[in-house]
């Protein structure tokens, strides 16, 4: 017997041994979520009172996210200087004004548990640089000349001395048309009784996230695809796309991708 | 979504079976490939081929356990992957190919006897794994069948590295007292 006769044994052990060691794979755990809502926020304010550091992200503008109440904020940057986005986090009893550019410099919040943490955020301030003043804007509020604001989130985790950070901030906008991305490849489609197989370029289903094979019910038509992982250009930091759609043109052999959803970190 | 669920989208032929498949256990299969070919481009291919087996194989087959099958069809397509890798690295697959040549030399004897002993070793293996004790039997498949690295074993199964190292060479010692008893050569 050799130890490849021995590993092929055990390669061929009992399925249901096979079955019951699946709890030896854990799926990396999601940071918890904390949905900030006017009923439940009151009781995350209460014990710890952590300093944070805020990555604030500029697209069109530099965006200060803040609960409705303004019970919690960020500091501003100076205006429409994006160098300067890095500051600390506040709450402050007594709100934040739309016309304060500065809101403190401490949060105080329920984070008690040794984990990470999600943060909801309702609405948030934004720096318009055109019109050099910050707006409160809520989801659904139209923003720059073809978007909408569509949510927001904090992330927290403990830093090295025991204290809550910020460590990434996301805003989502939504653009009312869809952005195409061009000059995409398939490498090839391949048409048969069963139905049509599609093969992505390896560098774009990379990009996207996907596997690199898609296959159709016999006789379809244009079909979408949708994947929820970000693609574009992650070395900036700046922006990245998600929920894309994929169509695929037979007529013309040609794939049109396109995002109505842009995230700026 | 249920894993009745998408077997019955795959016997309909519908592709949102591929795509919960991908949601469901994307992370699972990439750790078994990961697991075995150590490179994360190689067990993207990996687990994307094991895709398109899937949903050439289902149907006619229809799997008891969904899970258990991808992971049979991820692990045994990383071994090929690994073992078409070396291949290559000893001289584009030759010396592999004189060897299947030589192959045929050895009279079908031997290979009946080969093949029984390989049967006899599996069931020695199922009933090895049936004198262990449920953590021990997760343990030993975790390292031997999933091959997962013992710092990701302790991490899951909340247990020190030193532990579970000292726990598998036990059952590697267990194993082979095991197989003498029942007359294997080791």
């Amino acid at each position: 017997m050799t130890k490849k006769d021995l590993f092929n044994a055990i390669n061929n052990m009992d399925e249901k041994y096979i079955h019951d060691a699946q709890d030896v794979y854990k799926e990396p755990q999601a940071p918890e979520v904390i949905r900030i809502s006017k009923e439940k926020r009151q009781p995350y304010w209460k014990t710890i009172f952590a300093t944070a550091a805020c990555t604030a992200a500029a697209m069109f503008a530099v965006f200060v996210p803040i609960v409705r109440s303004g019970a919690i904020g960020f500091l501003a940057p100076a205006a429409g200087n994006e160098s300067t986005a890095s500051s600390g986090v506040v709450l402050g009893d007594s709100g934040v004004s739309e016309s304060n550019n500065v809101v403190g410099s401490e949060i105080k919040i329920d984070l008690d548990k040794e984990k990470n943490y999600e943060v909801v955020l309702d609405s948030v301030f934004a720096y318009d640089s055109e019109e050099n003043t910050f707006k409160r804007y809520e989801w659904g509020d139209a923003f720059a000349s073809d978007q909408l604001l569509v949510g927001g989130k904090s992330y927290f985790k403990k830093n090295e001395n025991g204290e809550w950070q910020i460590y990434c901030q996301e805003l989502a906008l939504r653009r009312f048309k869809p952005l195409e991305l061009e000059n995409v490849t398939i490498m090839q489609i391949k048409e048969g009784k069963e139905g049509t197989v599609i093969l992505l370029h390896e560098s774009l289903s990379e990009k996207l996230g996907l596997p690199n094979f898609f296959k159709t019910s016999p006789n379809e038509g244009a079909f979408e695809l949708y994947t929820d992982k970000f693609i574009g250009d992650k070395e900036s930091k700046t922006i990245s796309f998600s929920s894309t759609n994929i169509t695929v043109d037979y007529d013309t052999n040609k794939i049109k991708i396109s995002s109505d959803r842009v995230t700026a970190f | 979504m249920d894993d009745s669920e998408i077997i019955k989208l795959l016997f309909e032929r519908n592709e949102r079976a591929i795509l919960a498949i991908i949601k469901k256990y994307e992370g699972f299969c990439k750790a078994i490939a990961r697991n075995i070919l150590k490179n994360e481009e190689d067990a993207e291919e990996c687990v994307n081929d094991v895709y398109l087996k899937v949903w050439e194989t289902i149907p006619p087959k229809e799997p008891p356990y969904l899970s258990t099958y991808l992971a049979k069809l991820t692990k045994n397509h990383a071994l090929n992957i690994l073992e078409r890798s070396y291949a290559a690295k000893r001289g584009g697959g030759a010396v592999e190919l004189i060897l299947d040549e030589l192959e045929e030399c050895i009279p079908d004897k031997y290979s009946v006897e080969r093949e029984l002993e390989g049967k006899e070793l599996e069931s020695a293996i199922n009933d090895f794994m049936k004198t262990l004790s449920e953590k021990n039997r997760l343990l030993f498949a975790g390292r031997y069948w999933y091959c997962f690295d013992v710092s990701e074993l302790a991490a899951n199964c909340n247990m020190s590295e030193n532990n579970v190292s000292v726990t598998l060479n036990r059952l590697r010692k267990k194993l082979r007292t095991f197989l003498s008893e029942r007359g294997f050569n080791v």
